[in-house]
C-alpha cells in the first residue's frame, strides 16, 4: 500500500524534501563562508558540492513511489483533457459503452431474478404443482376435481411429503367496517407445510378443523389494525362466520400467490362430483424424489382413476410441474433470445469503440510523433494512450451502471402485465461486474492495439505530418467491420422473426371485433346463490340474477347486445368453457357481424362474466 | 544524472557508510555527509545531493527511521536513525564488506609479491 500512502502524502513529502535540501545547501554555504569565501563564491561552491538539486529530488521520488503516482496522475489529467478536447468522440464512445454495459447488466439481472434465483421458500425445488390434462381435448394444464385430489393424495404418500388442495376465489369480507373484496383460498391444512408458510401470531389450522381461517400479514394490518387480539376473533367471509386461528408472517406473502385469507378446506369424499374441476393441487416432494419419479407415479394413479371412473375421467391424466418452472418457465425462451441479443449488442458496442479508437489512433500519429521527438519514450506514450482509453472505459462502465439502474426501475412498468416474479429483479452486482469485465477486456483488446501502433509510428517519427495509417490498420479495420456485421445480423434476424410472429398474432381472426366489447367480471356469494347439483341444469337463483342483469345492462345507452359467459373467447379459460359445455345463453359475440365462435358462451360455473358490446365512439 | 558506472559503484558502499555513521547517533543529511568525509580523512568525497536518494531508499526499506527536530542553530532538520532492521542489515553488510575487502586485499598482496 506504499503507493496509496505516496498518493495521499505526496504534497507534504515534496515540501519536506525541499526543506531538507535547502537546509543542507545553507549549511554548506555557511561552511564555505566560515572558511573565508565571499558570500557569492560560497553559494556557488555549495551548489557545486551538492550537485543537481532537481536530479536529487527526482531520484528521491523514484525511491518513495511519488514519481509513479505523479506520472499516473499526469497521464490521467492529460487523458481527460484530450478527451474533453474531442467531445464528439468521447460522447460517442461513452454512450455506446454505457448502453452496452447497462442493458446487459439489466438483462442478466432480470434473467436471474425471474429464472434462476430460488424462490423464497424452504427447499423450493421440492415444491411442485400437480395439474390434470385431457388428452381427448388436448389441454395441458387444468385444475383437478376434488375427488381426484383425494385419491391422488391417498395413493401418492410415497412421493409427496404433503399434497395440498387449493380452491381460490374472490370473496366478500364483511362484518368489519366497509365490506371488501379479498382474494381468498380454501386450502387443506397441509398447504402451509407445502410452502413453508409460518404464522407470526397464533397458529395455522390443522387437519380436521372446520370454520377456521388464517389471515395474511397485510390484511391483518389493514383490516384489523394489527391487533394481537385477532386470534380467536370472528370473521365473516361471503356470509359465513369463521374463527381466526392465526396471522401469517410477512415473508409468507408471495407475489405469485397474492391471497389474503386462507380458509380450511375440509370436505368429506363424495361431496363434490368428480366431473367438476376447480381444485388446484400443490405438493412438496419427499426428500430425494425427483420430479420424473413423481410424474410417473401421478400418471399411474391417474390411469387407474380413468379405468375406475370412465364416465368422468376418460382421457384425463396428471402433470407434475416444479413451482418455479410453472411460474416462469414460459418466459424462458423469450428471455434467452433477449439475453443473446443484448450480449450481441455489447459485442457490437465494443467493436464500434475499437473502430473509433483505431481511426483516432491514426489521426493522432502526428501528435505522438511530436511528443516522441520532445523526448517521450515509447512506454511513456503507450502508458498515456492506455490511461486515456482506460479512463474512457471506466467512465463508460460507471455510466452503464446508471443505465442498468434506470432500466431495472423501468422494467416493471415496461414488461407485459403479469410477467411473473418481475418484482424480484434488482441490480445484480455480479452482472455489473461481468459487464465491466467485458468492457475491460474490450479495453485491453481494443485499447492496446491502437496504442501499440500509435506509439510505434510515433517512435519511428516517419509518418509525422503524413497522417497515413498503413495497410495493417486497414486490415484490422476491415476485420472489425466484418465482425460487427456478423454480430449485428443475429439481433436483426431475431427482431425480424419476433416482429413477424407478432404480426401473425395480430392477424389471427378471433371471430369478433374486440375493439367494441367491454367485459365485466363478477361473482356471486355462494351462501346466497348455492352451488347447483351436477350437471348444473337446475340453477334458478343464478339464472334469475343473470336475466335481471342482462335486461338492465341492455337498457344502458350505447349497449347493443349483452352476453353472460363463463369465459370470454380467446382467453385462457375458453378452452375449458367451450369443450365442457354445449352452446347456451345468448351468443351475441357476433353482434358486430363476425362469426360466432364454435361452442360460444357457456353456462356459468365458477367464473361468471358479463360481456356487453357497445359501439365505439 | 552522474555517469551510471560511478553511481553503481558507489551504491552499495554508500548505503553501508550511511548505516554505519547513523548507528552511533541520529543525524541529519548534512551531518551525515560531513561525518563520512571527516572520518574517512577526506578520502571519501561524495556528491552531497546523491546522499538523499540513498536516504529515501533506506527509509522506504525500513532500515532508517526519520523525524523532524531542531538543530543546534535552531533550524528544523530531518534526523535519520537506525531501526532494528537497519541494525541487523548493518551487521550483515559489515560482514560482507570485511570478507570482500580481505579478499581484494589478498589478491592485491599476491599480485604485488
Amino acid at each position: 500500500m506504499g503507493w496509496l500512502r505516496a498518493f495521499f502524502t505526496r504534497n507534504r513529502t515534496n515540501e519536506n524534501m525541499n526543506q531538507e535540501m535547502r537546509l543542507h545547501l545553507d549549511l554548506l554555504r555557511q561552511e564555505y563562508e566560515q572558511a573565508g569565501l565571499p558570500p557569492a563564491e560560497a553559494l556557488r561552491a555549495a551548489r557545486l558540492r551538492f550537485g543537481s538539486v532537481a536530479s536529487a529530488r527526482d531520484r528521491c521520488k523514484d525511491e518513495n513511489g511519488v514519481a509513479a503516482i505523479e506520472s499516473l496522475l499526469r497521464d490521467f489529467r492529460l487523458g481527460v483533457r484530450s478527451l474533453a478536447a474531442q467531445p464528439g468522440f468521447s460522447a460517442t464512445v461513452l454512450l455506446t459503452l454505457a448502453l452496452g454495459v447497462g442493458v446487459n447488466t439489466a438483462m442478466f439481472s432480470a434473467l436471474r431474478g425471474i429464472l434462476y434465483e430460488p424462490l423464497p421458500i424452504p427447499n423450493p425445488d421440492r415444491v411442485v404443482n400437480v395439474w390434470e390434462n385431457d388428452r381427448l381435448r388436448g389441454t395441458t394444464r387444468e385444475s383437478a376435481s376434488y375427488p381426484d385430489y383425494v385419491d391422488l393424495r391417498e395413493r401418492s404418500t410415497s412421493l409427496f411429503e404433503h399434497l395440498a388442495a387449493i380452491e381460490s376465489s374472490e370473496q366478500t369480507l364483511g362484518g368489519r367496517g366497509e365490506a371488501e373484496r379479498v382474494t381468498a383460498a380454501h386450502v387443506t391444512a397441509n398447504y402451509f407445510a407445502v410452502f413453508g408458510m409460518r404464522p407470526q401470531l397464533g397458529r395455522v389450522f390443522g387437519p380436521g378443523e372446520t370454520g377456521v381461517a388464517v389471515l395474511s400479514h397485510s390484511l391483518w394490518q389493514r383490516k384489523f389494525g394489527a391487533a394481537p387480539s385477532v386470534v380467536g376473533a370472528r370473521l365473516v367471509l361471503d356470509g359465513a362466520g369463521l374463527t381466526i386461528t392465526g396471522v401469517l408472517a410477512p415473508e409468507a406473502s408471495f407475489s405469485w400467490n397474492p391471497r389474503e385469507v386462507w380458509v380450511s378446506l375440509e370436505r368429506p369424499q363424495g361431496m363434490r362430483p368428480r366431473g367438476r374441476h376447480g381444485t388446484r393441487i400443490a405438493g412438496r416432494l419427499r426428500e430425494g424424489v425427483p420430479v420424473s419419479q413423481a410424474q410417473a407415479g401421478v400418471t399411474a394413479i391417474m390411469s387407474h382413476l380413468e379405468a375406475q371412473y370412465p364416465a368422468e375421467n376418460l382421457g384425463r391424466g396428471g402433470v407434475v410441474v416444479p413451482l418455479h418452472e410453472d411460474l416462469a418457465g414460459g418466459m424462458r425462451p423469450a428471455l434467452r433470445i433477449l439475453a443473446v441479443t443484448v450480449a450481441g449488442l455489447l459485442l457490437i458496442a465494443c467493436a464500434n469503440i475499437a473502430t473509433i479508437l483505431l481511426a483516432r489512433a491514426s489521426a493522432r500519429a502526428p501528435e505522438m510523433a511530436v511528443r516522441a521527438s520532445l523526448g517521450a519514450s515509447r512506454t511513456r506514450l503507450m502508458r498515456q494512450l492506455l490511461t486515456e482509453s482506460l479512463a474512457l472505459t471506466l467512465a463508460g462502465a460507471l455510466l452503464g451502471a446508471g443505465v442498468a439502474w434506470v432500466c431495472i426501475r423501468l422494467l416493471p412498468l415496461l414488461a407485459p402485465e403479469g410477467t411473473p416474479l418481475i418484482e424480484r429483479v434488482r441490480l445484480e452486482g455480479w452482472a455489473l461486474l461481468a459487464a465491466l469485465g467485458i468492457a475491460l477486456g474490450a479495453w485491453a483488446l481494443f485499447g492496446i492495439v491502437p496504442a501499440l501502433r500509435t506509439s510505434s509510428i510515433a517512435a519511428n517519427l516517419r509518418s509525422a505530418g503524413r497522417n497515413t495509417a498503413g495497410p495493417r490498420s486497414h486490415r484490422l479495420l476491415h476485420g472489425l467491420v466484418v465482425f460487427e456485421i456478423a454480430v449485428a445480423a443475429v439481433p436483426v434476424l431475431a427482431a425480424g422473426i419476433m416482429a413477424s410472429s407478432f404480426w401473425k398474432l395480430r392477424q389471427v381472426d378471433i371471430g369478433y371485433d374486440p375493439s367494441r366489447i367491454e367485459t365485466v367480471r363478477f361473482s356471486l356469494p355462494a351462501t346466497k346463490y348455492p352451488w347447483p347439483k351436477f350437471p348444473f341444469r337446475d340453477w334458478p337463483g343464478v339464472r334469475a340474477f343473470h336475466e335481471r342483469l342482462r335486461a338492465n345492462a341492455e337498457a344502458l345507452p350505447g349497449v347493443t347486445a349483452v352476453s353472460i359467459a363463463l369465459a370470454s373467447p380467446a382467453t385462457e379459460n375458453l378452452d375449458h368453457a367451450r369443450s365442457r359445455r354445449g352452446p347456451a345463453g345468448a351468443a351475441s359475440w357476433g353482434a358486430k357481424g363476425s362469426a360466432v365462435p364454435r361452442g360460444g358462451p357457456a353456462v356459468l360455473e365458477r367464473h361468471r362474466s358479463a360481456v356487453a358490446p357497445r359501439p365505439v365512439l | 544524472m552522474p555517469p551510471a558506472q560511478k553511481s553503481d559503484l558507489l551504491q552499495g558502499t554508500l548505503d553501508l557508510l550511511i548505516l554505519q555513521v547513523v548507528s552511533l547517533a541520529p543525524l541529519h543529511g548534512f551531518a551525515i555527509a560531513k561525518r563520512i568525509e571527516q572520518v574517512s580523512g577526506d578520502t571519501l568525497r561524495i556528491e552531497h545531493g546523491s546522499l538523499y536518494p540513498a536516504l529515501y531508499r533506506l527509509e522506504e526499506q525500513g532500515l532508517l527511521s526519520a523525524h523532524w527536530a531542531q538543530t543546534g542553530q535552531n533550524r528544523k532538520a530531518k534526523y535519520y536513525e537506525l531501526t532494528r532492521a537497519g541494525q541487523s542489515r548493518l551487521e550483515t553488510e559489515l560482514d560482507h564488506w570485511r570478507k570482500l575487502s580481505t579478499g581484494v586485499e589478498r589478491v592485491i598482496a599476491k599480485a604485488g609479491a
